[in-house]
Formats: structure tokens, C-alpha cells, sequence
């Protein structure tokens, strides 16, 4: 990877990861410099570093450290528009973009969708949010090795066999439009913005396979991860699920530790869209009104149990996202109530009139209570212990049945103890239904929310907080093989 | 690209090293190369990524095209259908389907390599596709072969240029098949007369108009009352494509005769050919053709001293239209002047610069919104409006504004729910299932004689009214 306008050639060792805010600017101006024939250059910069680690079976099978850059050019030519994207930073490849951009423009453009005479773009204010963390931004492959050795220590050390990942992250993004370099604040622009991220999730097996543990957590700062935490809890699953018996399938009260609440709630976040519901279709919709021609949707109507309120506030330091234009504090559910549901900046001109788009629920903080899981245990006659939950999914929009398997460590408890591990179940169970026959809430905390897809450069925190939840009634349809 | 440059000496061999260390940096990298593409149709196995090839050719000339041609000052070619693909297109399409004989070509392929096969202008392999395709089938199984008929006439006059005789003969067949219903047989004729009307083929047109009548006057009640019946041709249905079929069949001269006569007589014209095809009353006929139309009301004009006159303007023709603007400027590409709203706005100029006599009035409305501005108010919106239509330059253009009446559903849903605007009620004319109708032609007198946007029929039409003045002949000689 080169920058700047010489040779001038990043070093392996050399702490700067990503492009800083002067380094963008840089080169934008150059790219700009080098476009002819004026009309609008628009410009994405981004840059990106990954460092992870992955062992399995105590030995570690990857550990790499990349990290690349990736610029995309829209260049405006008559009434046309051209992109093109390269990874070259060096006076001549850069050149030759903006003049490719250009030829696409002319040869096969896309046609530009704005007429004439349009208003002027209007000014997107950002919040300032927490997304950054220099001791996640400093971590080295060996800083990861060392956490992996002490990771997979103890378990090994009990005759154990383990699995994880590993990852830091660190990104800059930056958009901007010649027509507002200075000061690019337009929907479409996004200010220099800089992001880390950390992950660890792992996995405990005994040698027998007859017992599984599994632990993990996701943020922005590495410090708060707590990776010796996560194995030690790992292991403990792991030894605790050992040998489980068989259990009839059935309605069961479950303790759902935080992951298995936020797996399910992946569910519910999947779903809350205003168009969907205005058109009828997942849990959202409420009724066709035929006086209106219009569907009307469960916003204003009490949905969950009454414990819940679920939102999202950007200045919250634990739930730190990418700041999006005109972000606002947002309550989905208040009390049970569905008070909001997503849409874009088109939509709320056109159907709310007023200015900004609302997010979808890609940060979330879940209300719960003050028992402890313990507490929880002990007040139960005959349940389940869940961990987590696997391979969920929608079995019908909407009521949002869906199914899947309990995974990774599920214990039955009888007369308020714990008293035997359990293999895994299939369940067939709504989160809606799931959220309106809660007995008891816990104290939120973070859980693992990956990435989606951690091979893809761009790809923003979301991070969740969610309490355990005891509930009654929940569906377990089969057993199934896998621990 | 040194390969010319011989080093013999140590010396020279010295200067090549510093030379390749000096270029290590640049060289370690791939310069950005513009990607070949001309179509290479060897990589293609399948008809699906054959024919996908042949689509993206014309869609890059398409593309292409819009860049180079404005059509805003050129009607559109009724005849644009039947000329030929162009050559690239054809060309890549005959060399992909060399490698599917047709005699041997897989029957599972049928659609795409017929499609395929037009494309490179090799129609009688096609034909012949299509009759071993129908061989294939028992002739018991009458579904079957009619879906075949079916898709076959739906390629042909997908085809460029539109295949008309072909998916004529297969029409005439299909329809001759035991078993074919009604309403799908009236569906595929009205297909057939809208694609030759659509290329200036009026004899053919006049033709499925023919079928197409014959077939509806012997549907049953419980058939024209029929979901499908109700769902044949959008809002209108199958009674829309009577109302064509009808109009094909009076054919366009003996209107214009009426018109020229009176609008009265036009209006009775109209009427009476709905009830003797739909047995109803002539007043139900579900067109305006013949209504006073109502005068034009506005919050807002532009330009701001239009409101002094009302409109439609009495003793002029009016060609007068309901335009939902933020439709309009949402899909309205700048340059694509040929089809849309786009093409509208292009007709309405080219209109406007023919009949200087002709006052054409855009009625819209507010909405709250534009594009993505920030919500403005009704004043900055009809402002925004007046700064949109400008760069298509319509002459003596003028455009009422209704500040739309509103209300929201209650928080949190919110959505606004506009009111219906008095002019898109009195526009209804009071019928209760009105069919989506947003164009008006207005006589001198105020009374409704065509509907809709074919540029072609309304200067003809307005050729007549303006030539004929006020009441036509019938009104003179009285």
C-alpha cells in the first residue's frame, strides 16, 4: 500500500493503520486536481485494518494483520455520471481513475437522476458519538497471540479442547463532493470518521464431545472485552454440560442468559421497518383500512410485556455507532408500546414531512430488572438454563415464529438448583411471545454482536445491551444431536 | 516493454538493477487498466447468459443513445417498434446462438432461446422451435399448448422489431383451440391491437379490435363481473380495453368527422357505440368524453397573474392536465425526454409551440415535500415547482397549485393523509368508480372531447376544434 504523493511505502510495524483525517484530505484534493472539464467529483475514502486471530483445537490456525484502502470516484460529465474504484494512491493511478470515471461517465453512465432547477442540499448536522479506542487501535499480532495463549491455557490445561476468534478492527471513512470540501455536510457526505472495533468469541469442548461451553463479547475498546473472563466462564459451561441426559421436547419456563435474549431479538431488529408494515407484511402491519386504502400498523399499540422499552441514544458510550446525518435519540418500544419504527430520509419527507431518516435498531439498549440469574434459579420449579441460541430463523413473518437450536451449554433446574445438563433442543418459539410471558428481568449488559460479514471493509459497530430473561412457556419441539 | 534493449556488459547490467530498484515501488503495483469490453460470446453457455449478453448490448446502446439524442423536440415514431435492433445486437445474438440448433436445441430453453433467436433475426428457426415445442405436448393437453401459445405471442411482440405476423398466426391458432378462455383470449387480442396500434399497423389493430369486441359481447355477467375481468388492464379493467377496441374500431377519421361536425355529435358517437358493445346506458360510457368541464381552482399560480382568467379558458381549446409533480421530478431522469412524465412535459411544449391558440394548463398540488429538501412550506414548494418546469421551456404555460388539505393519523404513525383536492373531485364527475384519467382536451365551449396524451391523436384533434371554432357545424348552421 503506498500514500501520499511519492513512493513512499507503509513498513510493516508502522503504527498508523488507517488514513488520518490530513491524510484524506490530501488526497481528495489531488483527486479533485486532477478532474477535467469541471461538473462535480465526488469522492469515498476509506481505510481499514484487521487484525485477527482463530485457534481450534488449541493451536491457532490463522492469525493475520491486513489492511487496505479503497477509493471510489463518481465523476460528472454532462448528464452523466461514472464511478470507478481503485486501491492506488500514487499521482499516476489516480489520474488514470478520474479520467476512467470520466470515460464511464460518456460510454455507460448512470443517468443522472436529478433534474433541474432542484433546491440547494440541505445541511446534515452529525452527533458526536463513541466509537473510538486507542488501546484497541494499538494492538499488535503479538498483543493477540499473548491473549490467545492465555486463552486457550486453561483449557487445555484441564484435558479440553478449544476454539475462538479473535479480532481488532479499526476503520476511516470519509465522503465528500468537490461542491463542498470545506465543509461537506450534505446527506450524502460524510465527515472524516474514524471507528475500532473488537471481538472475541470462543468455544470449549471436551475430549469425549460430550460437552460444550461457549462465552463472548463484542465493543469498540479491546480493554472492556474481558477475554480472561470469557474463557473462564467458557470452560466452566463446558464442564457443567458434560454428559447431558435427554428431555422430553415441550413447554418449558427458560432462563435465558443475555446471548440467548439478543440472538432472539436479531429476530425483532430484522423486522422493524415502516414500509414493510405499510405494506402489509412482517409483525408490524395491523389491519387494511379500506375507508384510508392504507395498511394500518401496531405503532401506538402495546406489543410487549410492559417491562420493555428498547432504544438507542448516540451519545450513550456503550452504544456507540457510526453517526449518521440528523441522529437522534430513538425509543422503539416504550413500555411494551411500539413507538417507532425505521425509515428512510425519502419516506420522512414524503410521508411525515419532516427531515431525517430513522435508523433501524442497529444499536439497541434492552430495560430489564435488578434479579440476578441466581435469583432466577432459585425461584424456579422446573425449567431451563439456556446460553444460546444457533441457526435462528423466520418461520412466519408475522408473527415472527421462528425456529432454532439451543446450543453450547442448556441445564435443567428443579426446586431452584441447577441438577443436570440437557442436550440440546429445536425450538419453535416467537421473541414477540417470548417478550409478553416474562417472569422475571435481569440487569442489561453488552453481548456478542459481530459483524455480519467481517470480510466486508465497511461494516459498523452495532452493539446491543440486553438483560436475561426468565419466561414461561417456551416451545422446544425436538432434541437434537449436537452439543 | 524494454524487451528492445539489449544489456550486454556488467555495466549495463548495473544500470538495470538500479533502474529496477528505482522503479520497485510503482512497479509492485497493477496500474488501472479500462476493461475490454467488447462482448465475447465464447464464455457464454447457456441461452439464459446468451441472451442476458444481447440485453446488456442494448441496454448500453439505450444508454448511449439518451446521452447523444435529446427527443424533446421530436414526437415519438409510432414505427420505432418495427425497425430493426440495431446491428451489435443482432450481431451478438447471432453469434451466440450458433451453438443452439434448433433442431437440437433443449425444449426447457424454449422462452429464453425464442427470445434468442429473434434477437439475431433467425425467424423461421424460431418458428420452427415453437412447432416442435407444441409437438412435444399431447394433443389432449390443450393447457399446456395454450400456455405455449401464450408465451410465444407475448416474445413476438416483445421482440424488436415486434413480430406482428408471427404472433398473429399464432393468435388466430390459439384462439381456434378447444378450451381457450375467454377472457385470456380477449386479454391476448387487446395485446395484439395495442402493439399494432402502438407501430401504425391500423388495419391489424382494427383487426384484434374486431376479435376483441366479439369475444367481450359474448361474455357472460358472471364473467364481466369476474376478478379477472375487473383486473385485466389496471384500474379500468376489461372495460378499458372495450373503450379502445371501440375507439380502434370507429377508427380516428370517423371522430374527427364527428368532431368537426359538433362535439355533440362526437359525444353521442362515443356513447353510443359503449352501450350497443357493453349493453349500458350511453351515460355511462366511463370516460368524460362530452362533460362540461369544471373551472379550475388554485391556491397558487404560475405564472402568479394566471388567476385572473379562469381556466379552462373560455372560447379557446384547453388541453388540460393533472400532473402529481412529485411523481414527476422523482422519476423524471434529466435527458429522458422520450417516455413518462419526461415525455409529457416534452409533448406539452411541442403542443404549445405548434397551436399558438392552445392554452395548456398544468393542475397539481402541494405535497409537503420536494425531493430532499427540507419540508417546505406551500409558497417555497409551488416556488420550487415554478424553478422545475422552467428548463423544459413549455411556452405561455400556466400551472394552478391546490395547497393541499391534509390531516395526519395520530402519533406515533403520523403519515400524512392528503384530502382529495376540489379539482380532482370535480374531475370525477361525480361518477363513483372513476377511471384514472389525467389529461382533458377542452373545446372552445368547455366541453370535454378527448382524454389521455397520444400527441398524435390531440393535434389532430385540436387541428379540428380550432379550425371548426366555437360549436362546430352543426352550431353554425343552426
Amino acid at each position: 500500500m503506498r500514500r501520499g504523493d511519492g513512493p513512499t511505502r507503509l513498513v510493516e510495524g508502522d503504527s498508523e493503520r488507517i488514513l488520518s483525517k490530513e491524510e484524506c484530505d490530501a488526497i481528495v484534493r489531488r483527486i479533485i486536481g486532477f478532474a477535467k472539464g469541471g461538473a462535480e467529483t465526488r469522492v469515498r475514502l476509506q481505510s481499514w485494518w484487521n487484525g485477527e486471530l482463530r485457534w481450534a483445537r488449541n493451536r491457532v490456525s490463522l492469525a493475520s494483520d491486513r489492511r487496505d484502502i479503497r477509493v471510489e470516484i463518481w465523476r460528472t460529465v454532462g448528464v452523466g455520471r461514472g464511478r470507478v474504484s481503485t486501491n492506488q494512491l500514487d499521482d499516476a493511478s489516480l489520474e488514470s481513475a478520474v479520467r476512467a470515471a470520466e470515460r464511464a461517465a460518456v460510454l455507460s453512465p448512470e443517468v443522472l437522476r436529478q433534474p433541474p432547477g432542484m433546491p440547494p442540499i440541505p445541511r446534515a448536522e452529525r452527533p458526536k458519538t463513541a466509537i473510538w479506542s486507542d488501546a484497541t487501535y494499538a494492538a499488535t499480532p503479538e498483543t493477540r497471540g499473548e491473549v490467545a495463549r492465555a486463552l486457550v491455557a486453561p483449557a487445555e490445561a484441564q484435558g479440553m479442547l478449544s476454539a475462538g476468534y479473535l479480532e481488532m478492527r479499526a476503520g476511516s471513512l470519509l465522503q465528500v463532493s468537490s461542491e463542498r470540501l470545506v465543509d461537506p455536510c450534505g446527506p450524502l457526505d460524510t465527515p472524516y470518521a474514524k471507528w475500532t472495533q473488537a471481538q472475541c468469541s470462543m468455544t470449549v469442548r471436551d475430549a469425549e464431545g460430550t460437552g460444550s461451553g461457549w462465552a463472548g463479547r463484542s465493543g469498540y475498546d479491546w480493554t472492556k472485552i474481558g477475554a480472561p473472563a470469557l474463557a473462564a466462564r467458557a470452560l466452566e459451561k463446558c464442564e457443567a454440560s458434560r454428559h447431558p441426559v435427554t428431555l422430553e421436547p415441550g413447554r418449558y419456563t427458560v432462563i435465558l442468559e443475555p446471548q440467548a435474549v439478543a440472538d432472539l431479538m436479531e429476530l425483532v431488529v430484522a423486522s422493524m421497518f415502516r414500509t414493510d408494515a405499510e405494506f402489509g407484511t412482517g409483525p408490524w402491519a395491523l389491519v387494511m383500512d379500506d375507508v384510508l386504502h392504507l395498511w394500518r400498523t401496531k405503532l401506538g399499540l402495546k406489543v410487549l410485556d410492559e417491562r420493555i422499552t428498547i432504544s438507542h441514544d448516540p451519545a450513550d458510550p456503550e452504544l456507540g455507532i457510526l453517526p449518521e446525518p440528523w441522529m437522534q435519540p430513538v425509543t422503539w418500544f416504550d413500555k411494551g408500546v411500539l413507538t417507532n419504527l425505521a425509515y428512510d430520509r425519502e419516506y420522512a419527507l414524503e410521508k411525515l414531512n419532516v427531515n431525517p431518516a430513522l435508523r433501524g435498531m442497529t444499536g439497541y439498549r434492552m430495560s430489564g430488572g435488578t434479579t440476578s440469574i441466581d435469583e432466577m434459579i432459585a425461584t424456579t420449579t422446573r425449567g431451563l438454563l439456556v446460553t444460546r441460541f444457533s441457526n435462528t430463523r423466520t418461520l412466519d413473518s408475522k408473527s415472527l415464529l421462528a425456529t432454532g437450536l439451543t446450543r453450547d451449554g442448556l441445564w435443567l433446574i428443579e426446586h431452584g438448583k441447577i441438577t443436570k445438563a440437557v442436550k440440546n433442543f429445536r425450538f419453535t418459539e416467537s421473541p414477540l411471545f417470548v417478550l409478553n410471558a416474562i417472569e422475571q428481568l435481569g440487569v442489561p449488559v453488552p453481548v456478542f454482536r459481530p459483524v455480519k460479514n467481517p470480510y466486508e471493509q465497511y461494516q459498523p459497530l452495532t452493539p446491543a445491551i440486553v438483560p436475561p430473561v426468565k419466561a414461561r412457556d417456551f416451545s422446544f419441539t425436538s432434541t437434537i444431536d449436537a452439543i | 516493454m524494454r524487451s528492445d534493449v539489449k544489456i550486454t556488459s556488467i555495466a549495463g547490467g548495473a544500470l538495470a538493477l538500479l533502474l529496477a530498484l528505482a522503479a520497485a515501488p510503482a512497479a509492485a503495483q497493477t496500474r488501472f487498466a479500462w476493461p475490454d469490453t467488447a462482448v465475447d460470446v465464447s464464455q457464454y453457455a447457456t441461452v439464459e447468459q446468451c441472451l442476458e449478453a444481447v440485453d446488456r448490448v442494448r441496454r448500453g446502446l439505450a444508454r448511449r443513445e439518451a446521452l447523444t439524442v435529446l427527443r424533446d423536440t421530436m414526437p415519438s415514431d409510432p414505427r420505432e417498434a418495427l425497425k430493426p435492433a440495431p446491428a451489435p445486437v443482432t450481431e451478438t445474438a447471432e453469434r451466440c446462438t450458433t451453438r443452439f440448433p434448433v433442431a437440437s436445441a433443449k425444449l426447457a430453453d424454449f422462452a429464453p432461446l425464442l427470445a434468442l433467436y429473434l434477437a439475431a433475426g433467425r425467424d423461421a428457426d424460431a418458428s420452427a422451435l415453437v412447432d416442435r415445442r407444441v409437438a412435444a405436448v399431447s394433443a389432449k393437453n390443450t393447457l399446456e399448448r395454450t400456455a405455449i401459445g401464450d408465451s410465444a405471442i407475448h416474445i413476438y411482440l416483445d421482440a424488436r422489431p415486434v413480430r406482428l405476423d408471427a404472433a398473429e398466426r399464432v393468435l388466430v391458432a390459439r384462439a381456434r383451440a378447444d378450451g381457450a378462455d375467454r377472457l385470456d383470449r380477449m386479454k391476448i387480442y387487446a395485446n395484439l391491437m395495442i402493439a399494432a396500434r402502438d407501430v401504425g399497423d391500423t388495419t391489424r389493430a382494427r383487426r384484434a379490435a374486431g376479435w376483441l369486441v366479439a369475444v367481450a359481447d359474448s361474455l357472460t355477467p358472471a364473467e364481466r363481473e369476474s376478478e379477472k375481468f375487473e383486473t385485466m388492464s389496471g384500474e379500468g379493467g376489461g372495460r378499458v380495453l372495450v373503450f379502445v377496441a371501440m375507439q380502434q374500431l370507429m377508427g380516428l377519421p370517423v371522430m374527427l368527422d364527428s368532431l368537426r361536425h359538433s362535439t355533440a355529435a362526437l359525444t353521442s358517437l362515443e356513447r353510443n357505440m359503449w352501450a350497443q358493445l357493453m349493453r349500458e346506458r350511453p351515460e355511462a360510457l366511463p370516460y368524460p368524453i362530452g362533460e362540461r368541464a369544471p373551472t379550475i381552482l388554485a391556491d397558487y399560480w404560475i405564472p402568479s397573474t394566471a388567476g385572473s382568467t379562469s381556466r379552462p379558458t373560455p372560447g379557446h381549446v384547453n388541453y388540460l392536465i393533472m400532473l402529481d409533480d412529485v411523481i414527476c421530478v422523482r422519476t423524471t431522469p434529466l435527458g429522458d425526454l422520450s417516455d413518462g412524465c419526461g415525455g409529457r412535459l416534452a409533448t406539452l411544449r411541442r403542443l404549445s409551440e405548434r397551436f399558438p391558440a392552445l392554452d395548456i394548463t398544468v393542475v397539481t398540488r402541494t405535497h409537503g415535500s420536494f425531493v430532499y429538501a427540507p419540508p417546505p412550506s406551500p409558497a417555497e414548494e409551488v416556488d420550487m415547482t415554478r424553478q422545475w418546469l422552467e428548463p423544459y421551456r413549455i411556452p405561455r404555460l400556466t400551472v394552478a397549485v391546490t395547497a393541499t388539505p391534509f390531516w395526519n393519523l395520530p402519533r406515533p404513525d403520523g403519515r400524512r393523509i392528503d384530502k382529495p383536492t376540489q379539482n380532482y373531485t370535480n374531475y370525477t364527475f361525480g361518477k363513483s368508480s372513476p377511471l384514472f384519467i389525467n389529461a382533458y382536451l377542452i373545446d372552445q365551449d368547455g366541453t370535454i372531447v378527448a382524454l389521455g396524451y397520444d400527441e398524435s391523436a390531440l393535434a389532430q384533434y385540436i387541428e379540428v376544434l380550432l379550425q371548426r371554432g366555437t360549436g362546430g357545424a352543426e352550431h353554425a348552421a343552426k
